[in-house]
């Protein structure tokens, strides 16, 4: 597992590499010779990385497939990361980008509300009252704390926000 | 410099400063206590509320959070035989065993006493020599600073894992990185496809949130047993003043060993624990003792380990070189503070620098009162459920990452270094190299310009006669890397 998987990464990061010393002309704007030569040009110093970068994967990569016996993996943890539930974590990641997305769109305190009470669900949290809890109160005080304390600007919807505002000026806090 | 150090002083003797340290000691010791949940995690997920607190406030606040989270590993490592972080390691040998035999209490204060000893001594040695080391910074020129630059990326690269191949890997893709956005020197476009989001380069924080604390919560996600907690107690009395002056000589020792490994890029709080166990262990003339709940046992590896906390900021402030990933996450903190790392620091912002480092002095001696008060709370901590801790947490990274520049794009590349930072752990490569090739790909790169420059075309004549130090520390670089990490992975 983890070879096939430290083959793949050679191997693509290899694939970049050559890719990127090929096009490195068109990936790096050429400079202009207004105050005359440069000391360096701005291709020079990517150039030498790339290519030391590739001498290492190609290095890496007759390691693993002529010498793989030398690495030595704890079988534990290839057990473990067959193990991962993958679901869950695809679940996650697209939990997260939804955030991303509609934060701007929902407001910080609504979109945190559905992310926490998402992955609480999805960690197997199955009391209502407690995800209710930990959804709702969480969000609100980060943005108070954020917004209020430290000053920082949360994107959120008027309603929310006059909403907090009412609240604080009821307990004569703004 | 006594000037210096005295605004300082009057710099950090502030209500919000102390109130901010005991919150992040409070915090870290809460996440470190946690197993799963690690320092540097809760580090960069707090890393943007330093962002818009005063500098002699967020700074402190965010090493308290390192602070009581190198000391909060140490729980769950003495109580339930699981290290909260990396560095406890050496302390599960024997302070789960203590544990075993009903003395846990005896050994979490030995750890916690141990801890601020290590942590004050070498904060008060940082204090001392980071402005004499400052000054011979200075006198460095760029090609002086592109060799050190150099020898220090390769150190952490090559001592990074078990394979030298894949760290020196992901230091050249990190500099790789770096390069996308405009070059240091011309400033033309490199690597940015035409996008104009990427002409400014990529946004330090939602990388380091994505490379360092997304990897760690998808652990935690992909676990099947998020949602059952441990159960710890503790048990016996507490540790008397004989036991600890009985080890106060080991203590001493593994301080200086600490102290001297924080200095080095690269090595970190893990190496230093297990160092100075191993050499406590040598030492002592009941070896066999050890690893069977040996009180000295527990006090060789925090004050070792907490000694490395204050010696990582020497080649931080004095060179801008992170020696570890934490200060990796330091460094992000300076920069948006306006404080850039490097010799002319101390005449800069010097006030304000010492300010920081005193606040570090006081830090430990809140976390003393802290720890002392609040161990029994925080072995509770350790059976919180999963569940309930990951979607805070994801919370707080995603908006960590958002709100500095308030741009829904840094989402995406967190999301983007995320899976980056999952790759790379699925491969078994480690993901500090790449880091630091990100932060210190500029400065090399300026360098090494400033360096041709001064060559002008004869580039081994100017080496070799004019500046024989530049040829010293590059030859020495492979040997001394070589060095370090069979010394490593002996211990």
């Amino acid at each position: 597992m983890v070879k096939k998987a430290e083959l793949y990464v050679t191997s693509g990061i290899a694939v970049m590499s050559v890719l990127a010393l090929v096009f490195l002309n068109d990936l790096i704007a050429k400079q202009k010779m207004i105050f005359g030569q440069p000391s360096i040009e701005p291709d020079l110093f990517p150039a030498l990385t790339i290519s030391c970068l590739l001498l290492l994967v190609g290095g890496l990569m007759v390691k693993i497939i002529f010498f793989a016996e030398t690495e030595v993996f704890d079988d534990q943890d290839n057990e473990e990361a067959e193990d991962q539930s993958y679901y869950r974590i695809g679940s996650y990641f697209a939990a997260m980008l939804a955030y991303g997305i509609f934060l701007d769109d929902l407001g910080f305190v609504i979109s945190s509300c559905l992310l926490v009470a998402f992955i609480s669900f999805l960690l197997g949290s199955r009391s209502f009252v407690q995800t209710l809890a930990l959804a709702v109160i969480a969000p609100v005080a980060l943005y108070v704390v954020s917004t209020r304390g430290l000053k920082v600007h949360l994107p959120e919807l008027d309603v929310i926000e006059r909403a907090i505002q009412t609240v604080f000026q009821v307990l004569g806090l703004s | 410099m006594l000037e210096q150090i005295i605004e300082g002083l009057f710099l950090t003797l502030r209500v919000d400063t102390f109130a901010f340290m005991a919150i992040g000691l409070f915090g870290g010791m809460l996440v470190g206590a946690l197993p799963g949940f690690t320092t540097l995690m809760a580090m960069a997920i707090l890393l943007p509320i330093s962002f818009f607190l005063d500098p002699v406030v967020g700074i402190p606040f965010l090493l308290g959070v390192y602070k009581g989270g190198i000391f909060g590993g140490s729980i769950p490592a003495i109580l339930v035989s699981m290290p909260g972080t990396g560095a406890a390691v050496a302390t599960t040998a024997d302070g789960y065993q203590l544990t075993k035999k009903g003395k846990s209490r005896k050994a979490l204060d030995m750890a916690l006493f141990s801890s601020v000893f290590g942590d004050t001594a070498s904060d008060i040695f940082t204090l001392l020599m980071i402005v004499p080391i400052a000054y011979l910074v200075l006198q460095f020129g760029p090609p002086e600073i592109f060799a050190i630059l150099t020898m220090s990326v390769v150190i952490v690269a090559v001592t990074a894992g078990k394979n030298p191949l894949k760290g020196l890997i992901m230091l050249a893709f990190g500099l790789w990185i770096s390069f996308i956005g405009s070059d240091p020197i011309g400033g033309m476009e490199r690597f940015t496809f035409g996008l104009f989001e990427l002409r400014g380069g990529i946004p330090l924080l939602p990388l380091l949130i994505g490379l360092f604390a997304l990897p760690e919560i998808v652990k935690i996600v992909g676990r099947t047993n998020v949602g059952e907690a441990s159960v710890a107690t503790i048990l016996g009395e507490r540790l008397t003043l004989a036991e600890f002056k009985r080890c106060l000589r080991t203590i001493c020792r593994s301080t200086v060993i600490g102290t001297c490994i924080g200095i080095i890029p690269g090595l970190g709080q893990m190496v230093a624990a297990v160092m100075g166990y191993t050499a406590a262990k040598n030492a002592s003339p009941v070896k066999e003792n050890f690893g069977k709940g040996e009180l000295e046992g527990v006090a060789a590896a925090e004050a070792a380990n907490n000694a490395v906390n204050g010696p990582t900021m020497v080649p931080l402030l004095t060179l801008g070189i992170p020696g570890d990933n934490v200060t990796a996450i330091l460094l992000g903190a300076f920069v948006a503070q306006g404080l850039r790392p490097g010799p002319t620091l101390f005449s800069e912002q010097g006030p304000v620098v010492f300010g920081i480092l005193i606040a570090m002095v006081f830090a430990n001696l809140m976390f003393l009162v802290i720890g002392y008060l609040s161990i029994p709370a925080f072995a509770r901590i350790i059976t919180i459920r999963s569940n309930l801790l990951v979607p805070l947490v994801t919370m707080f990274a995603v908006a960590g990452a958002y709100v500095y520049r308030s741009n829904p794009n840094d989402i995406i590349v967190l999301a983007i270094f995320g899976v980056i930072g999952i790759i790379a752990s699925a491969a078994k490569f480690e993901v500090m190299p790449l880091v630091m090739g990100f932060i210190l790909g500029v400065p090399l790169e300026r360098a090494f310009g400033q360096s041709l420059s001064l060559a002008n075309g004869e580039i081994l004549q100017f080496a070799i006669f004019e500046r024989p130090a530049m040829v010293a520390i590059l030859v020495a670089t492979p040997f001394l890397a070589w060095m370090l990490r069979k010394k490593m992975y002996a211990d």
